[in-house]
């Protein structure tokens, strides 16, 4: 006879076997095997019911994680369960730093090896958050189609955290450049120059008039 | 309960913008006593506030989750099925400051901590297969790596590597159009 489980690690896979298992006993075992599995379900199914976590819908989740800022949290998060892991994969991959060059080439090798097979990340992935220089703003818009089809599109992204500061002519070609994230709502350059660059470019276009809006920045674990 | 209060939740006051003002009680089939009874200490409490703008949030970056004053702090302090009752109720009755505590105190439980201890605590279950862990291991493993000048002589190697694939690409495509034109 097949050992019993308790009812804290039944899954689908479990039901079969015994289900299989119990084919090839004598009938007046069977019967008392199927009563004890069904009894084991039962208990599972109460179990999970009263369970509150589970019923979160994915928005509430996604909600929460949003919470977490630290990718270690995240990490750990996308091990818990389908659910979670489905949408702390979301946040985890909607931040990417382009200042870190490894980084950079790695994802990009890992989008390739992801088209290959898409059944591992989420497929709505969207970056919404780039730490980069501005020679990696030049970088990512010199040949957009590329990395864009690799990345997703540039409509996601909602914020901008330039790692060092520019020269005025450097931040007029930016300006230019960053007119192709067009929901872009936070834009922060690392020291005062903020303030000086920013005056120009609000005057010029309203939508980036909440500009330095300062968010907390994910710590790179 | 108050208007003023009953104003809290958005689900509320759209229902009785659609009612109108009339003393008919409204029906809240997804929550229970316990719970509505807790809500309503809550929006009682914060009757005073601002309603939230819907367009006050930056729905896809990171947000703090250390900003929870100490009313709000000790109110929270319930068992866990209780907590993720408030935040369903807050959910479907859409009080969004309620739903931000509620999501900011499970951020903050989660810190710090492994993911059997993460299931433990909410009493989820692993629902993965092997592989699919170790999948999602590696897959990990992409995201944000810690930055050594290894590292990056590899990661310049790459990207050399990359513009040299570009230019290639698009030196074929030059070369194909000018085969093509003459």
């Amino acid at each position: 006879m097949c050992e019993r489980s308790s009812a804290t690690d039944i899954n689908p896979d479990f039901v079969r076997r015994t289900l299989t298992a119990s084919l090839s006993i004598p009938l007046e075992h069977r019967t008392e095997q199927l009563r004890s599995l069904i009894s084991d379900c039962r208990e599972h199914l109460h179990r999970l019911e009263r369970c509150k976590a589970r019923q979160l819908p994915a928005e509430v989740i996604l909600h929460i994680l949003r919470y977490v800022n630290a990718n270690k949290d995240l990490k750990a998060a996308s091990h818990v369960c389908r659910s979670w892991s489905a949408e702390a994969r979301k946040v985890l991959w909607s931040a990417m730093s382009l200042v870190c060059f490894s980084e950079l080439a790695e994802r990009m090798c890992f989008h390739k090896i992801h088209k290959q097979s898409p059944h591992s990340l989420p497929n709505n992935l969207a970056v919404t958050e780039i730490t980069l220089s501005f020679s990696r703003l030049l970088g990512l818009c010199a040949d957009v189609e590329s990395v864009w089809e690799l990345w997703g599109n540039p409509h996601t992204v909602r914020s901008l955290y330039f790692v060092d500061d520019m020269s005025f002519e450097q931040w007029s070609l930016a300006r230019l450049l960053l007119s192709q994230f067009t929901n872009l709502s936070v834009c922060e350059l690392p020291s005062e120059q903020r303030k000086i660059s920013f005056e120009p470019y609000k005057s010029a276009s309203p939508r980036f008039a909440h500009f330095d809006r300062v968010s907390p920045r994910r710590e790179c674990v | 309960v108050d208007k003023e209060v009953a104003d809290r939740s958005v689900l509320l006051k759209n229902m009785l913008e659609d009612v109108g003002e009339s003393d008919k009680p409204i029906p809240l089939p997804n929550v229970t006593g316990k719970v509505l009874k807790k809500v309503i200490t809550y929006c009682e409490h914060h009757r005073n506030d601002p309603l939230p703008q819907p367009d006050d949030d930056l729905d896809d970056t990171k947000r703090r989750s250390d900003d929870i004053d100490d009313w709000d702090a000790d109110f929270i302090k319930v068992d866990n099925d209780q907590l993720f009752e408030l935040i369903l109720a807050a959910n479907y009755m859409d009080i969004k400051p309620l739903l931000d505590l509620g999501c900011k105190t499970v951020a903050n439980m989660i810190k710090g901590k492994t993911p059997e201890q993460i299931r433990e605590m909410f009493n989820i279950e692993n629902d993965f297969t092997p592989e699919e862990e170790e999948q999602i291991r590696k897959e990990n493993e992409y995201v944000s790596l810690p930055l050594d000048d290894s590292m990056m002589l590899g990661g310049i190697a790459c990207l050399l590597y990359y513009s040299l694939c570009i230019a290639n690409q698009s030196g074929c495509q030059h070369y194909h159009r000018w085969a093509s034109e003459s």
